[in-house]
This record gives C-alpha cells, sequence and structure tokens, in this order.
C-alpha cells in the first residue's frame, strides 16, 4: 500500500485542488481540517510527505510544524508549507520552524507535483531533502 | 759711691790750699759736683754727697792734726751735713728758679744759679765755720775770713763746675771727630794763653789776667756752653794754680789772699762767660726754631697750598713730602697709609729723601706688636702725634736698631692723616738730629697732618663727586631717554584709548540698540534669581514694564512655579541663577502678565565680576509657542502616520493573503484543466483557460510587485551580503529565461568574463534584477539577439544586458526607473508587465549601492548596465 501525501489545509477548494492534482499523478491523499487532527494523522498514518497550510484554525501551521518535529517517527518525512503568506520572512519563518519546504499559494499545477516530487525521487523510499529551496523564485518570476 | 769718690778725690787738691789750721779752702770743685750730680741723678744720691764730704773733711782734719780726732769726727760730720744741706738747697732752688732740666737754657739761667748757689753756698759756710768754732778747731776771731772763704770757695765751684757738667751732660753723645778735634785743638789755646797770662811775671798785674777774657767768650759765640764751661774751667785751673804757685797775676801777702783773688776771677769769668754763652745758645736756640718755625710755616703754607691745588692725590702726597724734605729740612718724609689687612700693614705711598736707607727697608705695621711700636705706626694706632726724639734710646726702634744706626736718623716724628674720623695713616719724618721735634713744630706738623688728610678727603670726595655728577649726568640722560620714551608710550596709549574708547563706544552703541532692537528676549538675573534687566522686547513680549520687574524674583512673575506639564519649574530656575554652566539652554514655560502661558527656548550664559565670581546669569529667550504647537501637531500626525503604516502593512499583508486565496483556485483548476486532467479540452475552451490563467498570472505579479515596491518604500526591504557564485547564477536565470527566448527565436548570447568568480551580495535579489532586464529584453525585441556580459571594472563588477529591440526614446528615459511607467502605454498594451520592474530593478540595485544606467536608441535598441560593487 501506498504511504499517503498528508495534506493539512482547511480551505476546502484548496484541500480539493492539491488533492485531485496528486491523486490524478498517482499519489494517496490524506487529509486534515485543523492542526491537532493533521499531527494526529501524522503520527499515525506514517504518509510520505506533508502538505501543511500555514493559516489554520484553533493551531496555526508553525506550531504545527514544531509539534511534528518533536515525533522522532517523522524526522525523516518532508514538511512542506504551502501558505498564501508571501510577506518579508514568512518563508524563514516556516522553515526555523521546521518545514523543509516552502511553497507559496497561488501553486502552478504544472510545476507542483514536479516540485514536490524533488523531496523524494531520490530515495528509495521516494523522498529527500530538498537542495535548491530557491527554485521557486525564479519560476514566479516569468510573466514578470 | 762714684759720687763720693768722685767729690773726695775733687776735694783733695782744694784742701791742699785750705787755709792754715782750717779745712776752709778757696778752691772747692765738690760743691759744684755734688750740685750737679743731685741735679743729674736725683736728690736720692745726696747719702753720697754726705759721705764724700765726711771722709774728705775727716782726712783733712786729720792729717792737718788740727783738734782731737774725736773733735775732727764730730766736725767732719757736721760739715758734711752742712755740704749734702748745701746741695739740697741748691737743687731745690735750681729747680724752683731754673726748671726741672738740668740745663742752663735762658741767658738769666747762670745769673740765677749764681745767686741760688749764693744762698746755697751761705748755708755750708754757716755750718762749717760754725762747727768748726764751736768744736775749737779754731779760734771765733778768725770766722770772718774763715766763712768768707769757705763761701767763696764753694760758690766758685757752683759757678765753674756746675755749668761745666751739664753743658758736658747735654753735649750729643757722639759728637763728630772734626768738631771734637777743632774743640780739643781750642782748648789747647786756651790752656797756652791761659798759662802764659796767668803765670807768667808780668809788671801788668791783674789787669793782664782780664786778657784771657775774649778768648773765652769765643767758644760761647761759635760753639756752645759746653766749651766755653771747659774753657772757663781750664782758665779757672790755671789761675788756681798760679795763685798757689805765686806766679801770675793774682800775687797777694798770703796765698790765701792770692787764691781767693784768682777764685773770684774765675767766678766772675765763669759767670760772664756762661751767661754770655748761654744768652747766645738761648739765642741761636731761639733762631734756629724760629727757622725752623719759619721753615715749617712755609711748608704749612705750600702744603695747603698743594691740597688746595692738589688733582691728584699721590701727586699731592709726593709734593707735601717734597715740600718737608726741600723746605723744612727734614732728611726724610713720608706718607703711609693703614691698610685695614690682618697684619695692620703699613703702605708707604710717597715720600721725598733717602727712603732707601730706612724706609724701605723696613716692615712697618700699625698694630700692638714690635713693628708698630715706631712712630708712624703708633700715631696711626692711637691718632695722636708721636715724636721719638732719640731713635737710638727708644725702645720702639730697637727692632729697627741696625737700620737706624746705619742711616744716621736720630729723631723722628709722625702725625695722624685723620680727617672726619677716618684715618687714613701718617706722615713720619726723620731727621739726622736728635730731638728735632719741638712743641710749636709738632703742632704745625699735626696742622700739615690734618689739612693733608682733609686734602686726601677733598680729592676723594672730588672724585667721588665727579664720579657721582657722571653717574647723575647719565642718569639724567637715561631719564630724559625713559622720559621720552615714556611719553611715547603713553602717547601712543592714548590714541590707543581714544580708539579703544570710540570702538567702546561703537561696539557699546551697537550693542544697545542689538539689545534692544532684539526680536529676543533678553534678561539678566542675579544668583538668587532676581531680574536685573530686562530688555524692551522681553518687557512687550511679557507684558510688564522694566520697573515692575527688577528686583523681583523670576519665579512667580515671568515664571510660574509649576509647569503645566507638572514640572518644578522654581527649582529649575533656581538652579539655573546658581548654575547657569549647567543649564545652557532651558525650554520652558513662561507667563505673561496677563496670565497666558507661552513657551521660551532659552540659552544660558554665566556672568562672571573681575574676580572671575558667578554674579549672575545672562538669558536669551526666544518664543517657541507656536513651535511647541507645531511640535505637539506633529507629534499627533507621526503617531497617526505610524499606526496608518502599521495599518498599512497589515493590510498589506492581508491583501496579499487574501487574494492569493482565490488566485489559487483560479490558478491552480486553470491549470488543471489545461492539462485536461478532468477531460479533453477543444480548441476553443483551451484558448480561452489560457487567457484566464494569463490574467490570473498577472494579477499575481502585480500583486507581488506592489508587495515588493510598498516593502522596499517602506525600508523593509533588506539585502544579504553574502558571498555567491556569479557564472551560475547567471547560467540559472538565463537557463529561465531560455524557452521565452527560443519561442521568439531570438538569439541569447552570454558572454563571462573568466575572471569572474565570486560576488558578495544577495542572490535572490540579483536574480531578481538580472530576470527582470532579460525578460524585459526578450519581451520587447521582435528580431536579433539579446547579450549578457559580465566583466570587472575596479572596483566594480559589472552585467550588461543589450538588445536590438526598438529601442527608448529619450523622453521616456528619464521616467523610465519610475513605478507604473510601461513605454507605449498610450498604444495598446502589446506587452505584458505590470510596469513595476524597472523600478523594482533600480531600488534593489540602489539599496545593493551598485548602478544601473540605460544607454538608448529608439529602433537599434537598448543596453541596460548594472554595476555592482565588489573590491
Amino acid at each position: 500500500m501506498n504511504r499517503p501525501i498528508l495534506i493539512i489545509e482547511d480551505n476546502a477548494q484548496n484541500l480539493y485542488l492539491m488533492r485531485y492534482l496528486l491523486e490524478q499523478n498517482g499519489f494517496t491523499v490524506a487529509a486534515a481540517r485543523d492542526g491537532r487532527q493533521g499531527i494526529e494523522m501524522a503520527c499515525t498514518s506514517a504518509p510520505l510527505a506533508i502538505l501543511l497550510d500555514i493559516q489554520l484554525p484553533l493551531m496555526d501551521g508553525y506550531a504545527v510544524a514544531r509539534e511534528l518535529r518533536k515525533c522522532e517517527s517523522l524526522n525523516a518525512v518532508p514538511i512542506i508549507a504551502v501558505t498564501s503568506y508571501a510577506m518579508v520572512g514568512d518563508r524563514e519563518k516556516a522553515l526555523e520552524a521546521g518545514a523543509t519546504d516552502y511553497i507559496e499559494k497561488p501553486i502552478d499545477p504544472d510545476t507542483f507535483v514536479d516540485r514536490l516530487r524533488r523531496h523524494f525521487k531520490a530515495d528509495p523510499n521516494r523522498f529527500a531533502p530538498v537542495e535548491d529551496s530557491h527554485a521557486q523564485s525564479p519560476d514566479r518570476r516569468r510573466q514578470a | 759711691m762714684l759720687v763720693a769718690g768722685v767729690y773726695y778725690l775733687a776735694a783733695l787738691p782744694g784742701m791742699s790750699f785750705a787755709l792754715p789750721q782750717t779745712n776752709a779752702t778757696a778752691i772747692w770743685a765738690p760743691s759744684g759736683i755734688a750740685l750737679s750730680a743731685l741735679l743729674l741723678w736725683g736728690r736720692r744720691l745726696w747719702p753720697a754727697v754726705t759721705l764724700g764730704s765726711f771722709l774728705t773733711n775727716i782726712t783733712v782734719l786729720l792729717q792737718a792734726g788740727i783738734g782731737t780726732p774725736h773733735q775732727a769726727l764730730l766736725a767732719s760730720v757736721l760739715i758734711s751735713f752742712g755740704n749734702t744741706l748745701e746741695a739740697l738747697i741748691g737743687r731745690f732752688l735750681f729747680i724752683r728758679y731754673i726748671g726741672d732740666a738740668p740745663t742752663l737754657r735762658r741767658s738769666h739761667d747762670p745769673l740765677i744759679l749764681a745767686l741760688t748757689a749764693a744762698v746755697s753756698c751761705t748755708v755750708a759756710a754757716v755750718m762749717g765755720v760754725t762747727t768748726m768754732t764751736v768744736v775749737g778747731l779754731f779760734p771765733g776771731q778768725l770766722a770772718g775770713p774763715v766763712w768768707l772763704t769757705w763761701w767763696l770757695g764753694d760758690l766758685a765751684g757752683i759757678l765753674i763746675i756746675t755749668p761745666l757738667i751739664l753743658a758736658i751732660h747735654g753735649m750729643p753723645a757722639f759728637p763728630s771727630s772734626r768738631r771734637l778735634l777743632i774743640e780739643s785743638l781750642f782748648l789747647v789755646t786756651v790752656g797756652i794763653t791761659a798759662f802764659f797770662l796767668l803765670t807768667g811775671n808780668t809788671p801788668h798785674g791783674t789787669a793782664i789776667a782780664y786778657l784771657i777774657l775774649p778768648l773765652v767768650l769765643v767758644p760761647a759765640i761759635w760753639s756752645g756752653p759746653s766749651l766755653t764751661q771747659l774753657s772757663v774751667a781750664l782758665v779757672a785751673g790755671i789761675a788756681v794754680y798760679g795763685a798757689v804757685h805765686r806766679q801770675g797775676p793774682f800775687q797777694l801777702p798770703s796765698v790765701h789772699s792770692s787764691l781767693l783773688l784768682a777764685q773770684g776771677f774765675a767766678s766772675v769769668l765763669a759767670l760772664a762767660a756762661s751767661t754770655l754763652a748761654t744768652a747766645i745758645a738761648e739765642r741761636k736756640m731761639r733762631e734756629h726754631a724760629l727757622s725752623r718755625m719759619y721753615r715749617n710755616l712755609q711748608v704749612l703754607t705750600r702744603c695747603n697750598a698743594a691740597v688746595v691745588h692738589a688733582k691728584d692725590e699721590h701727586q699731592l702726597l709726593q709734593e707735601v713730602c717734597q715740600v718737608a724734605v726741600e723746605t723744612a729740612g727734614y732728611e726724610l718724609a713720608c706718607v703711609v697709609y693703614a691698610e685695614h689687612d690682618e697684619a695692620k700693614s703699613v703702605r708707604p705711598i710717597a715720600y721725598a729723601g733717602p727712603a732707601e736707607r730706612f724706609l724701605s727697608r723696613v716692615r712697618v705695621s700699625w698694630g700692638d706688636n714690635e713693628y708698630g711700636w715706631g712712630t708712624i705706626g703708633t700715631t696711626i694706632r692711637t691718632g695722636r702725634p708721636v715724636i721719638a726724639a732719640d731713635l737710638l734710646q727708644d725702645p720702639g726702634y730697637h727692632v729697627w736698631r741696625d737700620l737706624v744706626i746705619e742711616s744716621g736718623f736720630r729723631s723722628s716724628a709722625a702725625v695722624p692723616l685723620q680727617a672726619h674720623g677716618t684715618m687714613y695713616g701718617a706722615i713720619g719724618f726723620f731727621t739726622r738730629e736728635p730731638d728735632a721735634f719741638k712743641p710749636s713744630e709738632m703742632d704745625l706738623l699735626v696742622e700739615l697732618g690734618a689739612n693733608l688728610a682733609h686734602g686726601i678727603l677733598t680729592l676723594r670726595t672730588r672724585a667721588d663727586n665727579a664720579r657721582l655728577y657722571e653717574q647723575v649726568q647719565r642718569y639724567a640722560a637715561e631719564l630724559e631717554q625713559r622720559v621720552q620714551q615714556r611719553t611715547a608710550e603713553l602717547q601712543r596709549e592714548v590714541a590707543r584709548r581714544e580708539q579703544a574708547q570710540i570702538s567702546l563706544q561703537d561696539s557699546e552703541r551697537k550693542y544697545r540698540e542689538l539689545v534692544e532692537n532684539a526680536n529676543s528676549i533678553i534678561l539678566k538675573m542675579d544668583r538668587n534669581g532676581c531680574i536685573t534687566f530686562l530688555n524692551e522686547f522681553g518687557q512687550r513680549f511679557l507684558g510688564y514694564t522694566e520697573s515692575e520687574l527688577l528686583g523681583r524674583n523670576v519665579v512667580g512673575t515671568i515664571v510660574p512655579r509649576i509647569e503645566t506639564g507638572g514640572r518644578d519649574l522654581e527649582r529649575l530656575m533656581e538652579e539655573t541663577a546658581t548654575h547657569p554652566d549647567q543649564h545652557t539652554s532651558n525650554e520652558n514655560e513662561n507667563l505673561r502678565r496677563d496670565g497666558t502661558r507661552v513657551w521660551i527656548s532659552w540659552t544660558n550664559r554665566p556672568i562672571h565680576d573681575r574676580e572671575g565670581r558667578l554674579t549672575g546669569c545672562l538669558s536669551v529667550g526666544n518664543d517657541i509657542t507656536a513651535l511647541k504647537q507645531t511640535q505637539a501637531q506633529l507629534e499627533v500626525a507621526k503617531e497617526a502616520a505610524e499606526s496608518a503604516d502599521r495599518l498599512k502593512s497589515a493590510f498589506m499583508a492581508t491583501m496579499s493573503h487574501e487574494l492569493r486565496t482565490p488566485l489559487n483556485s483560479i490558478i491552480g483548476f486553470t491549470g488543471i484543466l489545461l492539462q485536461e486532467l478532468p477531460g479533453p479540452l477543444n480548441s476553443e475552451q483551451r484558448n480561452q483557460l489560457g487567457m484566464v490563467r494569463n490574467a490570473a498570472r498577472h494579477l499575481l505579479a502585480l500583486i507581488n510587485d506592489v508587495l515588493d515596491i510598498s516593502k522596499i518604500e517602506a525600508g523593509q526591504l533588506t539585502v544579504e551580503r553574502v558571498p555567491f557564485d556569479l557564472p551560475r547564477t547567471i547560467n540559472q536565470v538565463i537557463e529561465t529565461v531560455m524557452p521565452l527566448a527560443r519561442e521568439k527565436r531570438l538569439q541569447l548570447v552570454t558572454d563571462i568574463a573568466p575572471d569572474i568568480q565570486k560576488l558578495d551580495g544577495d542572490q535572490r535579489r540579483f536574480e531578481q534584477v538580472l530576470l527582470n532586464l532579460l525578460s524585459n529584453a526578450i519581451k520587447f525585441t521582435e528580431q536579433g539577439q539579446v547579450t549578457l556580459r559580465c566583466a570587472r571594472e575596479p572596483g566594480w563588477v559589472v552585467i550588461s544586458v543589450r538588445d536590438t529591440g526598438c529601442g527608448i526614446s529619450e523622453q521616456d528615459q528619464a521616467t523610465l526607473f519610475r513605478p507604473f511607467r510601461q513605454l507605449d502605454t498610450g498604444l495598446a498594451r502589446k506587452h505584458e508587465g505590470t510596469g513595476l520592474g524597472l523600478a523594482i530593478c533600480k531600488r534593489l540595485v540602489d539599496i545593493m549601492k551598485g548602478r544601473i544606467e540605460l544607454s538608448s536608441k529608439v529602433g537599434e535598441g537598448s543596453v541596460f548596465t548594472v554595476r555592482l560593487p565588489q573590491p
């Protein structure tokens, strides 16, 4: 059985978008609608990766990332912050809290899966650490 | 004993001619000897006289066999007492009527001697005759003639012998041999002549005897008493001899009578010759003294003249010595000065005469030692004139005795050179004759010394005066010069002061005007905070007149105790007044007379008096009420602005977030649809969905750029400074834009210089700038190529992006880097873009301390050049 990609996202449209995209690309997706549920599920479902929204009810994404990083079983699991916070320091805050990567919303369906796949394609268990965390920046300005 | 012996021997010849049966004789030299002895050696000698007389008489009486031995003994004792008494009385009378000195000086002295001798001889004769008679040695009727003989004998003895002895005694101890010879020859002549006259039997009687008189008088005139007396004695002796031997003119029936006659002759002769000799000697002496006096006076006169006319001290002294020797006849005259050294030595200054004989060979001192007991030393020491009557006898010259004998000097005198209490030294005089200095002469010499000393003093004073005069002249000249100098200085000073006064007045006026017209409050207060001055502006501004404020404390008048804000102004004022230097500027509330509060900015400065003590404080104040109000408003505005800023930031963050969420759905689902994941699309659908996606992406770019520029403008955007690999970064960006270039079939050329390695900076922002420039170049170029060059310039890394596009007009170049300025805005928007790209580039390069430049020509293309600092 495939290990799922856990999406912690409270916005239904966004969740639907990512789930659809991932499932269409052959991934299994688990979803949590808030931070607590996300942490619970992360600890039980042994996810392949965790996509974490920052603006969450009850407990924000940074706190969730910190909690997740406390769990030893999740040490090797990439946590990718997917957020619409694009102000100065938002990226740094996310990485500091324990996220492996940071993807600004809106996501680009053309590059999203490839970006995600980079984190585990070199690994036999299909994940690996991200080398180039800046890669998205030029992408985003392609039309500028 | 000697006297007694002489007496005895002298008596014997006389006694041989004594009257028969008596011891009365006409020849009795012992009376003269006895008197002379007592006169010369003092009355203590009387026992000698007594003894001599006793021996003589006892001998005569016993030999002659007169009376019994007992009678002779008694008579001899009594007679010897008589003779002693005679001598003592004679001496007493001599001293009483002639003088202490055993000499016959005055012309009447011989006569007085004869008279006194007559008296004394009477005593002896009475004594003798009475004794003989009483003792019974001869009969009483003989008493008369015996007495006469006795008396005459004694008298003759005194008259002949005493002057002789006294004269011989007064003679120079060492008469010259020539004189001795002449005098001896003369005596021989007298002796021979007298022998012929007085022993020859001539028929002329006694008268012939008197022919001897002139011969005896010759030495009285020519020589002196001594030779005269000797001649007289000689003549007397010969006369007596003649009488005794019954030869010559004195021939009477008895020997005794003849003797009396001869004796009388001798006595008269002696008296006459003695008187004459004495008188002549006296006259000579007086003449001598007079001439000496005259010469001394002359000396004094000449010396005084010398003193008066002297110009030079040494010359004066020399001249005085010369005069003393040449005029006064001193052998040697010298002037010496007393040195005040340890030895108290005496320094010869001037002399005249044979100094080398004595003066220059002796060491003289004026101290009380053996070299200081001479006349000169003693004079200087005592300040009194000193005479050494006989240098040979003088104990003071004992030390120089050999020299004295050699030099032949016999007497000396010295007088002090002393004026106004200053002892300069002495003048010494030396002569070859003993006892040359008489009292009258000494008086003159003393006067001479005093005058000379005065002369010395005068000369020295004159020299001092001359020096003083010269000094005074010099001082006067100097003074004159100083006065001129000072006058000039004073004139300059006066001019300077006048100038200073004028400038002071100017300055005072200027400052008064300044203070009065100043549009500032100028206030002075003392250390207690009491107002001592307030300028017109201050009075107007605060609403007081000066008199209302002077002397009153600032607090309670123009300064409220407590500021509106609660500050304790009373304390502030107290500190300001006492320590203005610590409160050089105050801003505080002040109170106008009408009660309104105003803010004044004060500048304070301490005021010191001349001694540097703090006396108060000068304050200059300006109304800052309006400023304060503005400040307060600004404060509010700033507060508002800051809060607006915060709101804006929050707004931007929220906006960014809120806009992204719907865009996420739009872009995401459009992308999914275009990927035909849900199902296939027809071409129209694909085209339209592509337009939706482009619009959404444009919207997103716009949001991002606005966010960037607002961050930059808010100063929130910071750049890192970390070394990064420049060629690699450039290639990454090239790779990113390559698809676009390929799409437009443009050539993309990269030219990176080989020495380009690392760049210190913010990689992300550099990428952003480069991407923007390359995107623009590709976007605005329809055909041709885009070239990226990277090279080094000193201090810089230069990256240029050249295109062959439409180019940019100069007009547009000016505004190109401003936000929202896409070119061709008037035309249909052919090119997509927010119009913020270059503005952001410019700002990012600025933040990176670099420069961005554009060079372009319309239709030919553009070159954007970025220079980033790289040491």
